[in-house]
């Protein structure tokens, strides 16, 4: 039996029939197959087989494929149209290359601009919405108002306040308080590490949020005394990859906690930030105190309240307040309470006081309002550079719109054409500007703290929006010359009428100019101001030396052990020139007392800041004294019998010669006299004002250890310093950072928000200029002949130059009368937010003007210099 | 264009009409690799006995179904009148060209 002869493959005829035309595929399957067997006899299976196949695709051509309905259907109607707008438009833009390019740049660039600030603003509003309740979460705060009109708005509410609600609210779904751990101390066997802080929390706390537990039961997890819940990379820390759940953590070497619950990732938009939960019933009011858990009056908590759909804010309020009054006698200084709903708070809490200073996040709503308005400013800037140049090239295309009258074409034809080319260079703008965006994003994270990052589906969602809008830019910026074009009579289009082409659109063009001009000098002194502004703060005399002072935290009972030790052996160095310790560190709130001169009646005492501090507190930090002395180790009694003030404080309390004078500080402590007047100093940021302050020295809870270095190598200082730990305290980590790290992290906010407007700023500055640029290049192209004649008629290079520079300067005159009073208007509302702020003095408007200005006639002489140099007779010549 | 004869479609014309009536894809293909030692594609031809055929220099019918090609006919080629035409013109040119050259440039060949 003889082997079946080899065939062509099946798949490959399959394949040319599937895209050859019937009429044509009969003749050539015929040649291929006649070829094959040709080939099969010369060169083998294989060969042939191979050669079949490459024949099937090198036969794709006009001639054999199959002419589809729909490709037939497709030359009809509105595709042709379309397919034919979108030729013109490719033309046009190619004729154009270059004002095509500083269109479409430009446009980009703005996008661009928008869309980043699009994607910060909308992390920014998104805050807290990712619980599953979060419109019916609210916290709790408290006005606290003294008999002598002082008012402070603090975040916190006294601990009776939560239990006291009981059963008595229907309304209430859940209720929950948290306690600030502060900064703590963990340990596992030979791991320990000081952790940012956490709260005291219970279980209702884990059912009312949505912090996802990985591990362990949302409802049960805090249940019980000495229990933990932490973050999945808090555990690998202590545990490494080994399961956490059941294992036990000591917390400042002291008590000890049984992880419950693994936390999921808390997410970075949230206002409140932890790395663990200890249970509620764990928090002990610490010894010292002058307070207790059923106390009404001691604001040292967080409440946070979960509502039925139902229910009614404001009066639940009217509730809370009567319950307040129900539980504590009439005559006390009186607390107000406030619901404010949980997704107001990341942004709403401006002026609101934390006096556990716990780790919640808070942002500002100036923010907020600037940098969208910045948005809208850039945006409009590139639109209007859009629109302009738009027009520019529109009127040069007078004959080519005649020509098409000519032949016939409508005005509605007309105007569609040239939306199309429009709407499609934005669109394409768009393109570009989301590759911009992506490509700049991870710098502007980088330089701005930006804390979260982009996700796919963000941009997806954000695509219809981002679409629409750039269409309707682009359809915009088209219709004015898209109108004025079409309605051109075909006999003067035809007729070449350029200077009236010219004329047309410059009215409109110069107001936005004008208005790009305005904007820019406003960005311009708004940049100036906030950045003098952010300096100032930073140069702001504080009262104290900021420079060369570590801070140290450590647990209450290593302080009371080592701090005698560590202070000898640290001053028997030369370079440590001061030692002391401090309840609070810099920046974070004082605690708020009442202070009452002796004699007066408790209806005149003050809120005054007090902080606990040890001796050498003023030598320490620099910080100068008026009158008095310090306290010193020669009293035995200054420990519980003195106390320093501020001059403020003086003032405050309107002593005359406050020395010697006794002041009750405490309620239940006794009368201390006061020893020293300091002058003052701001611990807190320069939002606020001075705070009159006092100083007493510590009975508990004192964490912070100041050491002042002498100037100099501060990397040898601390090495110095932690050698001389280490043999103070073998075994206890060493937790320290500089002062003024601190202190500048307290602008950082402003710092930030000034760089991201300079930046931005700077960026609708070029672009103006861009537009600028592009319409001046446009401008002295279509004057070449005039600028020709005038030459021939003896015109100068500077006069011509002048001749093209003088409209603009003139516009920038007008624009600058716009914007500043505008501008001037904003930044005042922006400088009342800070205690502290500079005067915005003319200078400023003038400098912002100027160099826009000088900016702006750099961008025209560059083209108009050229301009003015060519020889006339090249330009004249072809008429 | 539309009448003009590029170099690759003046051979196939030339030998549409030299295989008078016989004239398909594979044959002039043969043809041209077998007589002028050069390599083409069957579908170049193809192409360009179609374009020929547009242009009106040829007409096709089908015919001559066989085994070894799978009983499928032939496209079967032949000459129009123009075609003859313009092989005609073609010829004419290289002939008064090649008269105008002087004899003794020829001369070594």
């Amino acid at each position: 039996m003889t082997a079946p002869q080899p065939q062509p493959p099946k798949w490959a005829e399959g394949f040319f029939s599937w895209y050859c035309r019937n009429e044509l595929s009969e003749s050539i399957l015929g040649d291929l197959e006649e070829r094959f067997h040709h080939d099969l006899k010369k060169s083998g299976q294989f060969r042939a087989q191979l050669n079949y196949c490459l024949h099937t695709i090198r036969f794709v051509n006009r001639f054999t494929l199959k002419r589809n309905r729909q490709h037939e259907h497709m030359k009809r109607g509105l595709h042709i149209m379309l397919r034919h707008h979108l030729l013109t438009t490719y033309r046009t833009l190619s004729r154009n290359k270059f004002y095509a390019a500083i269109n479409m740049c430009g446009l980009a660039i703005g996008l661009a601009s928008f869309l980043l600030i699009a994607i910060f603003l909308n992390n920014e509003l998104s805050f807290d919405r990712f619980h599953e309740d979060s419109q019916n979460i609210y916290r709790i705060n408290t006005t606290f108002s003294s008999s002598s009109g002082m008012v402070s708005k603090m975040v916190n509410t006294p601990p009776a306040m939560i239990p006291g609600l009981g059963n008595a609210f229907p309304e209430i779904k859940r209720s929950t308080q948290l306690r600030h751990t502060k900064r703590a101390m963990m340990t596992k066997g030979d791991r320990r590490f000081y952790e940012n802080g956490g709260f005291f929390a219970d279980s209702l706390f884990l059912e009312m949020f949505s912090f996802p537990l990985l591990e362990g039961n949302e409802s049960t997890a805090l249940d019980q005394p000495n229990t933990i819940v932490l973050t999945e990379e808090m555990a690998a820390k202590y545990f490494g990859n080994s399961n956490p759940m059941g294992e036990t953590l000591i917390m400042n070497n002291d008590i000890s906690l049984k992880v419950t619950g693994v936390l999921a990732p808390i997410p970075a938009n949230s206002h409140l930030q932890f790395d663990f939960l200890v249970s509620f019933s764990t928090y002990v009011v610490p010894e010292g105190y002058f307070s207790d858990l059923t106390s009404w009056s001691w604001l040292g908590f967080l409440s946070y309240l979960q509502l039925e759909e139902s229910a009614d804010p404001a009066a639940l309020q009217g509730k809370l307040q009567q319950l307040y009054e129900e539980n504590t006698s009439a005559n006390r200084a009186s607390y107000a309470f406030h619901v404010q709903p949980l997704e107001n708070i990341y942004l709403g809490s401006t002026g609101l006081v934390d006096d556990l200073a716990s780790n919640v996040q808070s942002g500002n709503q100036f923010t907020i309002y600037a940098l969208a308005i910045v948005a809208m400013l850039i945006l409009l800037i590139a639109s209007f550079n859009f629109m302009n140049l738009s027009i520019a090239v529109a009127v040069s295309r007078g004959k080519e719109i005649g020509m098409r009258k000519v032949l016939g074409a409508n005005r509605s034809g007309l105007v569609a054409q040239l939306l199309t080319e429009s709407a499609g260079l934005a669109l394409l703008s768009l393109l570009f500007a989301y590759f911009l965006s992506w490509l700049v994003f991870p710098y502007l994270k980088d330089a701005l703290e930006w804390q979260f990052s982009i996700d796919a589906a963000q941009v997806l969602l954000s695509l219809p929006f981002a679409i629409a809008m750039t269409v309707f830019i682009g359809i915009v910026a088209g219709f004015y010359p898209a109108l004025i074009l079409s309605g051109h009579k075909v006999v003067n289009a035809l007729k070449h009428h350029a200077k009236n082409n010219l004329r047309s659109g410059a009215g409109l063009r110069k107001v936005l100019i004008a208005f790009q001009f305005c904007i820019s000098i406003a960005l311009i002194a708004a940049t100036i101001v906030m950045t003098r502004q952010v300096q100032y703060l930073s140069d702001q005399e504080l009262g104290f030396d900021r420079e060369n002072v570590v801070v140290i935290k450590l647990l209450p009972q290593d302080m009371a052990r080592y701090y005698d030790a560590f202070k000898n052996n640290l001053l028997q160095n030369n370079h440590m020139l001061s030692v002391s310790q401090s309840s609070r560190p810099i920046g974070d709130p004082w605690p708020v007392n009442a202070m009452l001169v002796k004699g007066r009646d408790p209806s005149e005492s003050q809120q005054i800041l007090g902080n606990l501090v040890g001796y050498d507190f003023l030598e320490t930090m620099g910080i100068k004294l008026k009158e008095g002395r310090s306290f010193s180790k020669e009293f035995a009694d200054d420990p519980i019998k003195s106390v320093i003030i501020s001059e403020k404080t003086v003032e405050y309390l309107g002593l005359e010669d406050p020395i010697g004078k006794e002041v009750w500080h405490f309620p239940l402590d006794g009368p201390r006299t006061i020893i020293g007047v300091a002058e003052n100093f701001n611990f807190l940021s320069l939002h606020n004002e001075i705070s009159p302050m006092a100083l007493i020295m510590p009975f508990v809870d004192i964490e912070y250890l100041f050491v002042r270095l002498s100037p100099g190598n501060i990397g040898d200082r601390i090495a110095d310093l932690q050698s001389i730990w280490e043999a103070t305290a073998p075994g206890v980590p060493l937790d320290f950072y500089f002062m003024d790290d601190q202190l500048n992290a307290l602008y950082q906010k402003e710092a930030n928000l000034s760089r991201l407007i300079s930046g931005f700023s700077g960026l609708a500055v070029v672009l103006a200029c861009l537009g600028l640029y592009g319409l001046v290049a446009f401008t002295v192209n279509q004057r070449r002949k005039e600028v020709g004649i005038r030459k021939v008629l003896g015109a100068s290079v500077p006069s011509l130059l002048i001749r093209f520079s003088r409209q603009y300067i003139v516009l920038i005159g007008a624009a600058a009368m716009v914007a500043i009073p505008a501008v001037q208007y904003v930044l005042n509302l922006w400088l009342e937010s800070f205690a502290y702020r500079i005067e915005i003095s003319w200078w400023i408007y003038v400098l912002a003007t100027v160099a826009l200005l000088a900016i702006a006639l750099i961008t025209i002489s560059y083209q108009a210099i050229s301009a003015a140099l060519v020889n006339p007779v090249t330009v004249l010549r072809d008429e | 264009m539309r009448n003009s004869l590029g170099e690759f479609e003046e051979i196939v014309l030339l030998l549409v009409a030299a295989q008078h009536d016989n004239a398909y894809g594979l044959s002039i293909t043969e043809a041209i690799e077998n007589s002028l030692a050069r390599q083409v594609t069957l579908s170049s031809v193809h192409t360009s006995l179609y374009r020929l055929e547009e242009k009106g220099f040829v007409r096709s019918r089908l015919g001559g179904a066989s085994a070894i090609r799978g009983g499928r006919k032939k496209r079967l080629f032949t000459i129009t009148a123009s075609g003859k035409a313009v092989l005609k013109n073609a010829m004419d040119v290289r002939l008064k060209l090649w008269e105008m050259i002087p004899a003794f440039v020829m001369e070594e060949l």
